[in-house]
């Protein structure tokens, strides 16, 4: 297994490109922190949400003889967007293979079963792994911001 | 050396006494009697509290019963954190038993995470032995081993079994001689500081596991202060290129110089691992190998110097 890694300074750059694009495709995302910071983007979604909000994660940890599945692209020009994974053995589901570049359309609470969730991403650099890793969070509009379970949000999350 | 198996041994076996007290707060149908237990240091408070759990179910209104958590003088605690971890940065400097409140209503959802089932501290147990090798061996001792090998891992974890569990951690521990140590030791340095709305924003986020990593990450060039994150974790090597052994002191220096005293002055604070301050001397290297928790990690507490 060949191990790729984007130390510090590669994943900066990377992110200074990413937040150009994101700028002239208003994408939304931004740069929190400072000098050692990391990329941040919030976003709306109507969704129609699972009523069954319950946390089933019978099956553990994640399949943990597995090589670790964290991707990150290297420094390269033209890059669109980053393609940041997150950590295997988070508990997230299928969502290695999210898509940074969500697009921004205009958000309505439909009537019926649909909810207003917001969604918040953070990537930044692990000195761990020398990757990128994401973290997301999505949520309920209500002030008290009490967090989805993982299966009524992974739905909406991978669409997101 | 017979010695240092005794070490791994005693920081295995570590117990904290504690007293478990319901929340004054709480509807009972009765009086709630407190219930004491000898915590492990190395285990996880949701872990090892499900009697707790039963034992103040029959006095309360089940019904309306939530999820359990705990809380020391009005601190939530975080169940992802060592238990030893906990009473060493809240409570080290307090007389036994450790008292704890409990409750089950009003989960504080902006400082505790969830804990659902025991396959969330699993998760969260094997992401950080993860983590930890990463750091050590490029993730290829964990990777190498089979699946079955993780789960005993865990369960010599989750059923106290010291035997099982060191029979697969062992791997973990050791390192190519001529390289005289781990590639980078995973560390982890906390300070008992004010709660920030940064700090339990953060524990907020999914994936639970990596919440710990995420607020490492965070860190800042100048030197570190830890108003706004949780924890220091940085990569730092046992042995310089140069052959000089790295102890406790060097790590320090380099990541959190506060905690050390000034030239001549006065020793501020502590530096506690286990419940007790091992000599600035001792080797890095030794210690990770010897004074680690269970998921691989030193978790040093850096606390004041008590006042009285």
């Amino acid at each position: 297994m060949s191990l790729c890694v984007l130390d510090e300074e590669k994943f900066h750059l990377c992110c200074q490109l990413l937040l150009q694009l994101s700028e002239q495709l208003g994408d939304g995302w931004s740069w929190e922190g400072g000098q050692e910071g990391y990329l941040r983007k919030t976003a709306l979604r109507s969704v129609v949400i699972d009523s069954s909000s319950v946390w089933d994660y019978e099956g553990g940890g994640a399949d943990t003889s597995c090589p670790s599945r964290s991707e990150q692209r290297e420094g390269e020009q033209e890059q669109a967007n980053v393609d940041a994974s997150a950590d295997t053995d988070s508990i997230k589901g299928d969502m290695e293979d999210e898509d940074e570049d969500e697009d921004d359309g205009v958000c309505v609470a439909s009537a019926g079963s649909s909810q207003l969730l917001q969604y918040e991403y953070h990537i930044l650099h692990s000195c761990s792994y020398s990757t990128p890793v994401l973290y997301f969070r999505a949520c309920t509009q209500a002030m008290d911001l009490s967090p989805l379970s993982l299966y009524s949000a992974s739905d909406s999350l991978s669409s997101a | 050396m017979a010695d240092d198996k005794d070490v791994l041994r005693d920081v295995w076996f570590g117990r904290i006494p504690t007293c478990f007290l319901l929340n004054q707060d709480e509807v009972t149908e009765r009086e709630a009697e407190p219930y004491y237990l000898l915590l492990p240091r190395v285990s996880y408070l949701t872990l090892v509290t499900d009697k707790v759990k039963k034992h103040f179910h029959k006095v309360i209104r089940t019904d309306d019963a939530e999820e359990m958590w705990f809380e020391y003088e009005g601190t939530p605690l975080k169940w992802h954190y060592p238990i030893g971890v906990l009473f060493d940065l809240h409570a080290s400097n307090t007389v036994l038993p450790w008292s704890i409140t409990v409750h089950f209503k009003n989960f504080p959802e902006r400082d505790l995470l969830h804990c659902p089932s025991h396959s969330v501290i699993e998760a969260h147990f094997m992401s950080s032995i993860k983590e930890a090798d990463a750091l050590k061996h490029k993730s290829q001792v964990v990777n190498d081993m089979q699946k079955k090998d993780h789960k005993q891992l865990w369960m010599g974890l989750q059923n106290d079994k010291f035997d099982q569990f060191w029979a697969m951690n062992r791997k973990l521990m050791e390192y190519p001689t001529e390289d005289g140590g781990f590639r980078f030791i995973p560390f982890r340095i906390y300070q008992h500081s004010l709660h920030t709305f940064i700090a339990t924003f953060l524990l907020c986020f999914v994936p639970v596991s990596a919440v710990c990593s995420y607020c490492s990450d965070t860190r800042s060039l100048s030197s570190p202060t830890l108003s706004d994150r949780p924890f220091i974790q940085k990569q730092f090597r046992p042995v310089s290129p140069e052959g000089h052994v790295h102890t406790l002191g060097d790590l320090l220096k380099e990541v959190y110089p506060v905690a050390l005293p000034n030239e001549g002055g006065p020793k501020r604070f502590q530096v506690v691992i286990h419940g007790i301050e091992p000599l600035l001397e001792t080797p890095l290297q030794w210690l990770s190998e010897h004074l680690s928790h269970p998921d691989s990690f030193l978790h040093i507490c850096v606390i004041p110097v008590p006042s009285d």
